[in-house]
């Protein structure tokens, strides 16, 4: 090790390009690679496992679909009361993304917040934690309540102080502040409308779906319809999807018996004329349903292959610097030769220059990788202030440092080795 | 031309296959890359200096909703507001628009030559700009530059009437519209005093024709400029109040915001900036592509500088026998030199020829998928020229020191 620290130290001019060549390829893709980790990470760990969310499809046979944005992965409000009625599941809850009129007075500014109507089991199923006060129940649920539970954040910029017992308008109705939740903002967003945003907003308030729909609020979920448009709240039309779905249940016997269900709730549908298509029950787990929804944009995936293609680039480079390198030596390693190091040894002094050229690139490589992490948090993209680097990464960039140099170094190390002894000795008099 | 072939060159390059093959196909790489980028990073901002038309340094925007009970009246409001704003002080003129280049809200409406009816035999010409509704100051408060025609008279002007879908559009008899639109419309002939009919059936006379107005949202195509102007004023809960200042506009958006709250707090700011700053917002994302392009290219033409640098140290490294055999032998530095340098360019040239082909390929591909113009072909070779140059450089240390070899080198082996 020490020889190939100093040998590094000697040919100055050489070691530095190398390095910088292997910094640039490790802070590209350690750049890409990172975001890409943080995407697709679990939006909520230890318990992802246990939640689901059935697929039902009352769409007629003629619909045309589009294939982004797919209709059926959403409910009707007709078969999600169904689903929420029967109580098949452990917990169980629909709901949908807002987008409400805040007016906190006659003298204070109005404006936007981004949250969400949700049923009573939603706070339990997703283990929300809260800060103060509690979430409603059922029957709040099934009296149309008007009660909300806000964030922490939402609730200090109003109050400033406990929000508990206080009432805020929000979409021109009262709300009575019965709790307030504390941070609580799972990434990719997989309960909300994951086909137009996977990395949505923190929720800032959520309140009673049944009531929403009462006073029609605005919902931002994309409504997909079809049939005769009735007189009635579209919100609750049986052919209007907008809903999202999730339940828990905590063994995999529960998920088949549930399924079950689902097929015999779809066989029902399918003779009394509502569904038109042949039962064909789906319940998706959490992670599953995030793969199949493709939440990292294919422009990351691409991205993150070009990083590495440049990556790679940046080895075949070291290769040639290294191959130019070892071969100056070719005398020292002649003399080393004669004196009776084996050709394995040779070839291990020149892969430790090239593991301390790969610390070296990697932690430098980690600088610029750091550097790209910021610009990028500074677009103007939706996943944009999640993008960060956890230890793995860290760890990561150091041990893509290594393996890629000492790759890069093997076969001018191998070729390196090669010298005959006693021919090379004359030369390098 | 037969001594160049009795040149040791090429069998040395065939001596070294696998070296000679990773150099040509990392100059043909990185040709068909930087090729590709450049032309991004050139084609990109040349839309960063998209003209608006209108006069940005003197301009401030205010976009406000204000929030009022259902079925309140918006016009009243509007005036108080653009009353308090007309107080401010540094500001000149006020007005209220519904539309503002850059400013992302777009109305699209269709236009036609003729009214649009059954049994035409000519079908109409039909173009979809961008509408832009304003009250009487916002033609001078934008700064707009007529070319033919006359601004609006007074009386043109009416009421959008929003809350009445929109009934002002079916009433308004007056356009201005871009020289873009005018050209689009009526190719053949003059346009001032011509008719055009909202949706192929309300006919307006176009009383002006001004040079430039963007559009509230770019794209790529020729289309930037496909603007109307009508003597509409807006009237809805969210409007974009103008004020023309005759010093710098940042200076007036706080004290703007405080008249816009002393009239009522009941509103909320969906913008509150001057125009360069609404600019550079709106570009934002295009100005940090063009900064990641640039980027990369620069590393991947560094990456590229200093492997041609190694390959060739290498390559004169194990030659350096040979060398001083041909120096001994009477050659001099500058003809070895020039022999270095001649075989990096054939490796070079040939691999970045293959290279500008796959920047044309890569370019085809790229068009698939994205919104990217054709690679006009002057780029190949200034993309082939910038490689050999690049090579060269290259290859110039290494090769200036593989050239000096002492004559006696040749004796010692």
């Amino acid at each position: 090790m020490e020889i190939a620290v100093s040998s590094l130290w000697r040919n100055r001019l050489l070691s530095s390009l190398v390095i910088a060549v292997m910094a640039l390829g490790i802070g590209g893709s350690m750049t890409m690679l990172s975001v890409v980790h943080v995407l697709s990470g679990d939006p909520l760990p230890g318990r992802s496992k246990d939640l689901f969310t059935p697929y039902l499809n009352p769409l007629p046979l003629s619909y045309r679909n589009d294939r982004r944005m797919n209709p059926s992965d959403n409910l009707t409000w007709p078969d999600a009361w169904a689903l929420l009625s029967s109580r098949r599941a452990d917990l169980q809850a629909a709901m949908a993304g807002a987008h409400l009129l805040v007016t906190p007075g006659s003298s204070a500014q109005p404006f936007y917040a981004e949250g969400r109507f949700v049923t009573a089991d939603f706070f339990e199923m997703f283990a929300l934690p809260f800060f103060a006060g509690h979430s409603w129940g059922r029957a709040e649920d099934d009296a149309h309540a008007r009660v909300v539970v806000l964030s922490q954040r939402l609730a200090m910029r109003l109050f400033n102080g406990p929000a508990i017992g206080h009432s805020i308008r929000l979409g021109g109705v009262a709300f009575d502040i019965v709790g307030v939740a504390d941070h609580f903002d799972p990434q990719p967003k997989f309960y909300g409308d994951i086909a137009s945003h996977p990395f949505g907003e923190q929720d800032d308030f959520f309140l009673p779906l049944t009531t929403a729909i009462d006073r029609k609020l605005e919902a931002t979920s994309s409504f997909a319809s079809w049939g005769s448009k009735g007189a009635g709240n579209e919100m609750e039309s049986p052919g209007v999807t907008w809903l999202q779905f999730w339940i828990r249940l905590d063994s995999p016997q529960k998920a088949s018996s549930y399924k079950a269900y689902l097929d015999h709730y779809w066989a029902r549908q399918h003779t009394d004329g509502r569904f038109e298509r042949a039962p064909d029950a789906k319940l998706y787990g959490l992670n599953e349903w995030l793969a199949r929804k493709k939440v990292i944009p294919r422009d990351l995936t691409l991205q993150m292959a070009l990083a590495f293609a440049f990556l790679l680039v940046c080895m075949a480079n070291m290769t040639g610097l290294l191959f130019a390198k070892f071969s100056r030596k070719s005398g020292e390693v002649a003399v080393r030769r004669a004196l009776g190091a084996k050709r394995a040894d040779i070839v291990w002094q020149f892969s430790a220059e090239a593991v301390v050229i790969g610390l070296v690139g990697g932690a430098i490589g980690l600088a610029l990788a750091q550097l790209g992490l910021w610009t990028i948090r500074r677009q103007p993209d939706e996943y944009a202030h999640l993008v960060t680097m956890d230890g793995w990464m860290l760890l990561a960039t150091f041990v893509l440092g290594i393996v890629a140099s000492a790759l890069a170094a093997l076969v001018p190390a191998v070729r390196a080795s090669m010298v005959e002894p006693a021919l090379q000795v004359k030369v390098a008099e | 031309m037969t001594s160049l072939f009795q040149m040791p060159m090429l069998r040395a390059l065939s001596r070294h296959r696998i070296l000679s093959a990773l150099l040509f196909i990392q100059v043909a790489l990185t040709c068909a890359v930087v090729t590709n980028v450049l032309f991004l990073v050139i084609s990109r901002t040349h839309l960063l200096h998209q003209s608006s038309g209108i006069d940005e340094k003197h301009l401030a925007v205010i976009e406000s909703e204000r929030v009022m009970a259902p079925g309140t009246a918006m016009a009243p409001a509007i005036a108080s507001d653009l009353e308090a704003l007309r107080h401010v002080a540094g500001v000149t003129a006020v007005a209220v628009v519904d539309a503002l280049p850059f400013g992302h809200n777009d109305w699209v409406n269709g236009f036609t030559s003729d009214v649009v009816q059954q049994g035409n035999t000519r079908l109409p010409i039909e173009v979809e700009p961008s509408l832009f509704n304003g009250s009487p100051g916002a033609f001078d408060v934008l700064g707009l530059h007529l070319v033919r025609g006359a601004p609006f008279a007074p009386e043109d002007f009416q009421p959008l009437e929003a809350a009445h879908d929109y009934a002002g559009l079916k009433k308004v008899r007056a356009a201005i519209v871009t020289e873009a639109f005018a050209r689009r419309m009526f190719p053949a002939s003059d346009t001032l005093g011509r008719t055009i009919y909202l949706d192929g059936r309300s006919p307006i006379r176009i009383v002006g024709v001004v040079d430039h107005l963007a559009r509230p949202n770019l794209t790529v195509s020729d289309d930037n400029e496909l603007s109307v102007l009508l003597p509409l004023i807006p009237d809805t809960a969210k409007v974009l109040y103008l004020l023309k200042t005759a010093a710098e506009p940042d200076d007036v958006v706080a004290p703007a915001k405080a008249a816009l709250l002393g009239v009522s707090s009941q509103r909320i700011f969906h913008r509150a900036e001057s125009f360069p700053s609404l600019r550079t917002e709106y570009f934002r994302r295009d100005s940090s592509v063009i900064a990641i392009l640039a980027v990369t290219a620069a590393a991947l033409v560094f990456v590229n500088l200093v492997g041609v640098m190694g390959l060739v140290s290498f390559w004169v490294g194990r030659r350096t026998r040979q060398t001083g055999i041909r120096r001994a032998l009477g050659a001099t530095r500058g003809t070895i030199l020039a022999y270095f340098l001649l075989e990096n360019f054939v490796v070079v040239g040939a691999g970045a020829l293959v290279g500008a082909g796959c920047a044309l390929a890569v370019n085809r591909t790229l068009m698939t998928w994205f919104e990217v113009p054709h690679l006009p072909w002057l780029y190949l070779p200034a993309g082939w020229l910038t490689m050999i140059l690049i090579g060269q450089l290259a290859a110039l240390v290494p090769a200036t020191m593989g050239a000096s070899v002492a004559p006696s080198v040749a004796i010692r082996g």
